[in-house]
């Protein structure tokens, strides 16, 4: 391990989600992380792809700036190819669609999200958001990534309060962590870990749940570039508004 | 003026004056657009002190926070409610749901099935079928508050959502002519079909221009729907308009810091309220409690 100044783990993760992306072909980009990951990809090696987005657009290179969001058309017009509407996206095509990363709040073992309501729906102790598009998208997806790039380890959970988005039948589920990527639902399992602090209590942690973690495969080192095209990106974030940016650089932890 | 637009009635008004004339209390008001949210028709609301609005606002936000905590709302249909920049909460949404506070009532839906009850309400038709999100809480704790069912036919069954119909509908265009031909640069979200499906359609426009710029350009919303045009630069900010300005980042954060505490809102209330308005509807009421 190297002595950082910024939260090494959140930038690798950011690379590895953003290599999603460089698997190719049109991939639909949720809110927050999904975001960084994909205006990321363009900076890395890998296969030619596609974004698309819920408000009824396609990308097809890197925005001018970091979008705050998918709605901050301004960022990304440079970019734009298909211009149509949300029903478009996340009804009529959303099957057609190689990968759906989205980024994921509270997720369960069954690939299940809570983006709604923590504790009862009458009074809940946290309100949150809400799913937007998420629960149409996600239930059409043939590949269904998540993104969930915090240390929080209770919000991967056997089952979440509450439903906001599910995959529906027959999808490949994905969750990807700081520690690793397991596969959630039937057979759920852990697919590769990292030799990082906090991997052991992560795969603890999906022992306790019911996940299998017999046979991961150990993942490959982020390169030096990647590491830092992540960094500029999550620079550029900072100023754009992004908590988790700002969180990963002003980390004081060692890794 | 061409030779459409001089025979063609100017549908040019003011923003005092489109909300003045086309929305009263107990009505139902679409607020576009999906990711350029109109803060200044919002805005206006406020200052004109209307209250029990039935709002279809599809991305929610930070315009439905601020029509939260200003008391405007009777209901609101919508997506998601936070700040997409950060991302941060939407604190009067948070912290009505985190009292219990039930004032308002709320139909979350999905912003597919939005859409799609859009789409049935510029049809006619009474609802939509739908995917029914199974296993979701929109299908098993009817999260959209009753406007999510199901039907059986000789052709299958299907869950369907109820239509939407707003009685007046205010759509962000980046230009217009005074017909109402609208032009949108970039994804439409829903705002097409809210603008089908209200009764009434009010075109908010970054700049007028020709009828002939209007048609080369690409007539998004056409002038068939439109009942007025309002001519508002930076009508969406904080948000962005292609080509024209940047989301507004330090703005967002400003809102969201002050909002934070009720205290913090009221004070922006105040000083929202202090830019003048000619026209109230409720007889100055206090909204601060």
């Amino acid at each position: 391990m190297t002595a950082t100044d910024y939260d090494e783990l959140a930038v690798d993760f950011l690379v590895r989600a953003a290599r999603e992306f460089r698997r190719g072909g049109w991939v639909f980009t949720g809110f927050h992380w999904p975001v960084l990951a994909g205006q990321l990809a363009y900076a890395l090696d890998g296969q030619p792809f596609s974004q698309v987005f819920e408000a009824g657009a396609s990308t097809h290179g890197a925005g001018r700036l970091v979008p705050t969001s998918t709605t901050d058309y301004p960022a990304y017009a440079n970019s734009l190819g298909f211009v149509g509407d949300s029903a478009s996206i996340l009804l009529a095509m959303a099957r057609r669609f190689d990968r759906v990363i989205l980024d994921a709040s509270n997720i369960d073992v069954h690939g299940r999200v809570n983006s709604s309501y923590i504790g009862s729906r009458d009074k809940p102790s946290v309100r949150l958001p809400g799913g937007g598009g998420a629960p149409d998208i996600a239930a059409q997806a043939r590949e269904l990534v998540w993104l969930s790039g915090g240390n929080d380890l209770r919000r991967i959970q056997a089952k979440v309060d509450h439903v906001t988005a599910a995959p529906g039948p027959g999808s490949l589920v994905r969750l990807h962590t700081r520690w690793g990527i397991a596969v959630l639902g039937t057979g759920a399992k852990l697919e590769e870990i990292a030799d990082v602090r906090g991997a052991d209590e992560f795969i603890r942690h999906l022992e306790s749940l019911g996940v299998s973690t017999d046979a991961p495969i150990t993942r490959t080192p982020v390169r030096d570039a990647e590491r830092d095209a992540a960094l500029s990106l999550l620079h550029a974030a900072a100023e754009r508004g992004y908590q988790v940016a700002r969180r990963a650089l002003a980390a004081t932890e060692r890794n | 003026m061409t030779s459409q637009g001089a025979t063609m009635d100017n549908k040019l008004t003011t923003l005092v004056d489109a909300v003045s004339d086309f929305v009263r209390p107990g009505m139902s008001v679409y607020l576009g657009n999906f990711g350029a949210q109109l803060f200044c028709v919002g805005h206006e609301l406020i200052r004109q002190d209307l209250s029990e609005i039935d709002a279809v606002i599809a991305s929610g936000g930070l315009l439905m926070d601020q029509l939260l905590g200003a008391r405007v709302l009777r209901s609101a249909t919508y997506g998601h409610c936070w700040s997409p920049v950060g991302p941060s909460p939407a604190w009067n949404f948070r912290r009505a749901a985190e009292s219990g506070d039930s004032t308002v009532t709320l139909y979350e839906m999905s912003l597919g099935l939005i859409a799609a009850a859009l789409t049935a309400g510029a049809w006619g038709v009474p609802f939509m079928p739908v995917p029914g999100l199974p296993g979701t809480g929109y299908a098993d704790e009817n999260w959209p508050n009753g406007r999510l069912s199901t039907v059986s036919s000789e052709f299958g069954n299907t869950a369907i959502v109820r239509a939407i119909t707003p009685d007046v509908a205010f759509v962000h265009v980046d230009k217009a002519d005074v017909q109402g031909n609208g032009v949108i640069n970039g994804p439409l979200g829903e705002v097409v079909l809210a603008a089908q499906a209200s009764t009434t359609v009010v075109v908010v426009a970054e700049e007028i221009v020709t009828t002939e710029e209007a048609i080369s350009e690409g007539i998004s919303i056409p002038g068939l729907l439109t009942t007025a045009v309002i001519h508002h630069a930076g009508a969406v900010a904080p948000d962005g308009v292609i080509g024209r300005y940047d989301r507004d980042v330090a703005a967002y954060e400003d809102y969201v810091s002050r909002a934070a505490t009720q205290e913090g809102f009221a004070v922006w209330m105040s000083d929202l309220l202090s830019s003048a308005s000619s026209v109230t509807h409720n007889g100055g009421r206090d909204r601060h409690a």
